[in-house]
């Protein structure tokens, strides 16, 4: 009997190979699940809502959903849902390794709650209720409301961020944000595209408010598993309600385009 | 390698699958789109063709330095014979007989190229047995990536088949195999010469040939060594077929091979990282035909390399299996220096693919026949496993994911993925190169043709020039279009999902006002193409 394992086992990898490729047809939308997930939210979705589809890949969303942005995040630990009260997570949950169960996880471990989830054949609807502060200003067009947002590929994301010139080192360039104070302000930047990987200088960025400098963000060159959309956080003095923030930007070699994203919350 | 003696039908398989495959491949050629390296080779070959009827009409004039090159100096950092043979097929089937298209012209050569591979993969199956000899092709062919290669105007699949053949030659030169050549080792060298002439790879053949004939047994090796010397021969077929050296030859080979010892690292994605400079994983070109090829060809590819390196191990392996060893090493160890530069999906090293195919379908047989004699004596009841039907079973079951993964993914080659990777969809989870070459673009230039204005401008991405105009000429793109070449200049874009080009897709968006796309191509809901178009 020994000498028949090699061929039960080649017949038995066939068969193993055939069923897996045909459940994972099974386990695709068809184009009514995809209708039912747009008609669904289409009656659900309020003012502050976002679509979040999981795996990142399932972009298929953007085709068919009208009823609320859809906002493509791969590092949910990381990312800044600038504006959105409640995210819908749309899951193709049996998708070979779609790491849903962690990506929930990082949403979880952030704070946000996880309402009834919505069957719709192959694809999910969650909702989850973010709980984080909420918008004060957006001094850059970076919250899901801006009105005219720009977007720009950082880190193969594309961000509602706001492409700006660098200035030199010795004369940074200067941008004036205005907006309500809040108790935080944020700032995020990145270099845009390929660029960021050259191997050329850094990139400084500096926000301040009154000749104070309220957050920092040295850009290095980005390398192999490391981020080039950088985040600072920082308090914001107590005063106005309403505040005039500086934006600097400069480098030793500034031709490049440069993404910032800012705003502060309450 | 203890085959049963061939019939005279047997010797006739070769040509059959041949013929077979090449009828096949022509057949199914014209959904797959063309790829950027064949809108070079196309633009190449369309130049070669003009020189060759220059060559016809002012011979003298077709041979000075300027003729050459002027016409030889297009895409002079590959060698000439696969794109001179897309101009020869062209010249005639086109513009002297008006029987075939621009484009199915120029794939012509590509399908015979195939059709050679096939009909060397089955000589060196029958070396095992008869049953190997059909399946070995018919391994490597079931699976939708080597199966898409087989269909291009490009050089991967020609070496593969001539590096396959030069070994074949080889053998018959030294003795190990019987010859039916009156000169089988001037047949070698004028075999390797095509090589050459085909692509770099064919580079790294004589140093495993040097190899071989020193671990052959001292008859066969004083008779290898004394072929070896051939080889020097082998320059002159390349010399013969490449004008651009009759001139300046020395600056010319210079270039060419600065050209790829110095060859630039374009970004690839690969388990989650976007590789664009050394040092690149060891195991890359292993890890991703693990994980493009159908399971089942994965796991006899590896039974295979096992047995022959076991084999070699126990210093049990015959010359020819020596050989093949040597070769599919050859084939694959060079890009696994960490520093040569690894784009293009497993392409580059189907040589390692295609001569582990007729070690793997042997030992399919082997499998097959053993199983019949044990599971039939073990019980009356298993008794209807007949060797018959064991091979048939076997054969299906080496096969059958493989014709799957091919009708799934059929025309989108460069994006199929094995059941290891979980197919389409797992892979993008894995973060793997989504696709590449810009071929995929067909399935949305019906929409495109519908909905663009007259003489609109359209951004294809990573389409070229040449290969929008074989579009064009093809009729598969409407001819008022223009090529814009970047999404702001056109109406409609479709851009292709690459990792390293998702700046491109903001940019649209940016130029559009949108971000809701007008249509796509989604392989297994994984988007390919992606189309956006200005609101009118």
């Amino acid at each position: 009997m020994a000498k028949a394992w090699p061929f039960l086992a080649l017949v038995a990898l066939a068969l193993c190979a055939l069923a897996y490729d045909a459940s994972v047809q099974a386990r695709l939308p068809s184009t009514e699940d995809w209708a039912d997930v747009a008609g669904a939210l289409r009656s659900r979705v309020q003012p502050h809502d976002a679509v979040l589809p999981w795996p990142p890949w399932l972009e298929r969303s953007r085709l068919v959903i009208d009823a609320a942005p859809v906002e493509i995040e791969e590092d949910l630990a990381a990312a800044d849902f600038v504006g959105v009260e409640r995210l819908w997570m749309l899951e193709l949950a049996s998708s070979p390794y779609s790491g849903l169960s962690a990506a929930r996880q990082k949403l979880l471990a952030r704070g946000a709650t996880a309402g009834e989830p919505l069957r719709f054949g192959a694809l999910t609807l969650e909702p989850f209720t973010l709980h984080e502060p909420a918008l004060a200003a957006d001094l850059t067009g970076a919250s899901l409301d801006a009105q005219r947002p720009e977007f720009h590929e950082v880190d193969y994301i594309a961000y509602r961020c706001k492409q700006v010139p660098i200035g030199s080192a010795g004369a940074p360039y200067r941008l004036e944000l205005r907006g309500a104070a809040g108790t935080q302000v944020h700032l995020r930047a990145g270099v845009i595209g390929e660029t960021a990987y050259a191997d050329r200088p850094p990139v400084e960025v500096e926000l301040r408010e009154a000749g104070a400098t309220l957050a920092r963000l040295s850009i290095p060159r980005t390398l192999l598993r490391t981020h080039g959309w950088l985040h600072a956080d920082a308090p914001v003095p107590a005063g106005a309600p309403e505040r005039v923030f500086e934006l600097f930007t400069s480098s030793t070699d500034p031709q490049r385009p440069l993404c910032v994203a800012a705003w502060t919350t309450r | 390698m203890t085959a049963d003696p061939l019939t005279p039908a047997d010797k006739r398989l070769p040509r059959l699958l041949a013929a077979a495959a090449f009828l096949l491949l022509m057949f199914t050629q014209g959904s797959i789109g063309f790829t950027r390296d064949e809108g070079y080779y196309f633009t190449a070959a369309s130049s070669y063709e003009e020189w060759l009827l220059q060559l016809l009409h002012e011979p003298l004039r077709a041979i000075s330095a300027a003729s050459t090159e002027h016409f030889w100096g297009v895409n002079w950092e590959h060698p000439p014979l696969a794109k001179l043979s897309f101009a020869l097929s062209h010249l005639v089937l086109t513009r002297w007989l008006h029987l075939l298209p621009d484009a199915v012209a120029w794939r012509m050569p590509a399908a015979l190229f195939s059709g050679l591979l096939v009909y060397w993969l089955c000589q060196l199956g029958l070396l095992r047995s008869r049953t190997a000899g059909v399946l070995a092709p018919l391994l490597f062919f079931c699976a939708a990536r080597p199966f898409f290669h087989g269909h291009l105007s490009c050089f991967d699949i020609p070496i593969c088949a001539l590096t396959v053949g030069c070994g074949l030659a080889w053998s018959r030169a030294i003795g190990v195999l019987p010859s039916d050549h009156k000169r089988p080792a001037l047949w070698f060298a004028f075999l390797y010469g095509l090589a050459l002439a085909t692509k770099h790879n064919a580079w790294f053949l004589p140093p495993v040939l040097l190899v071989h004939a020193l671990l052959l047994p001292a008859g066969l090796r004083r008779r290898a060594l004394a072929t070896l010397p051939w080889i020097f021969a082998s320059p002159i077929v390349l010399f013969a077929l490449w004008p651009l050296l009759w001139h300046a030859p020395l600056h010319h080979l210079n270039e060419w091979i600065k050209f790829h010892l110095h060859h630039v690292h374009y970004a690839w994605w690969y388990l989650g990282d976007l590789l664009r400079a050394p040092p690149f994983p060891i195991v890359y070109p292993l890890a991703l035909l693990a994980l493009t090829l159908p399971v089942t060809t994965v796991a006899l590819l590896a039974a295979a390399a096992i047995t022959l390196l076991r084999d070699f191990l126990k210093r049990t392996l015959e010359p020819q299996r020596l050989l093949e060893l040597g070769l599919l090493g050859a084939g694959v160890l060079p890009f696994m220096t960490t520093d040569t530069p690894i784009f293009g999906g497993i392409k580059h090293w189907l040589v390692f693919v295609a001569l582990l195919c007729p070690e793997a379908a042997q030992l399919v047989v082997t499998a097959a026949l053993a199983a019949s004699e044990s599971l039939s004596m073990a019980s009356a009841r298993l008794a209807w496993l007949t060797p018959r039907r064991a091979l048939q079973l076997s054969c299906a079951a080496a096969l059958l994911p493989g014709l799957v993964q091919i009708a799934r993914v059929h025309p989108y080659g460069t994006s199929a993925y094995g059941e290891l990777a979980g197919d389409e969809p797992g892979a993008a989870s894995l973060g793997m190169q989504r696709q590449y070459w810009s071929g995929n673009v067909t399935a949305v230039l019906p929409w495109i043709n519908a909905h663009a204005s007259r003489s609109g401008r359209v951004y294809l991405h990573e389409v070229n020039v040449e290969s929008f105009r074989a579009y064009q000429q093809a009729g598969l793109l409407r001819p008022d279009l223009q090529y814009a070449w970047a999404p702001g200049q056109a109406e409609i874009a479709a851009i292709q999902w690459h990792r390293e080009f998702r700046d491109r897709e903001p940019e649209t968006w940016n130029a559009y006002g949108t971000r809701r796309p007008v249509t796509g191509l989604y392989l297994d809901e994984t988007p390919q193409v992606v189309v956006y178009a200005r609101e009118r």
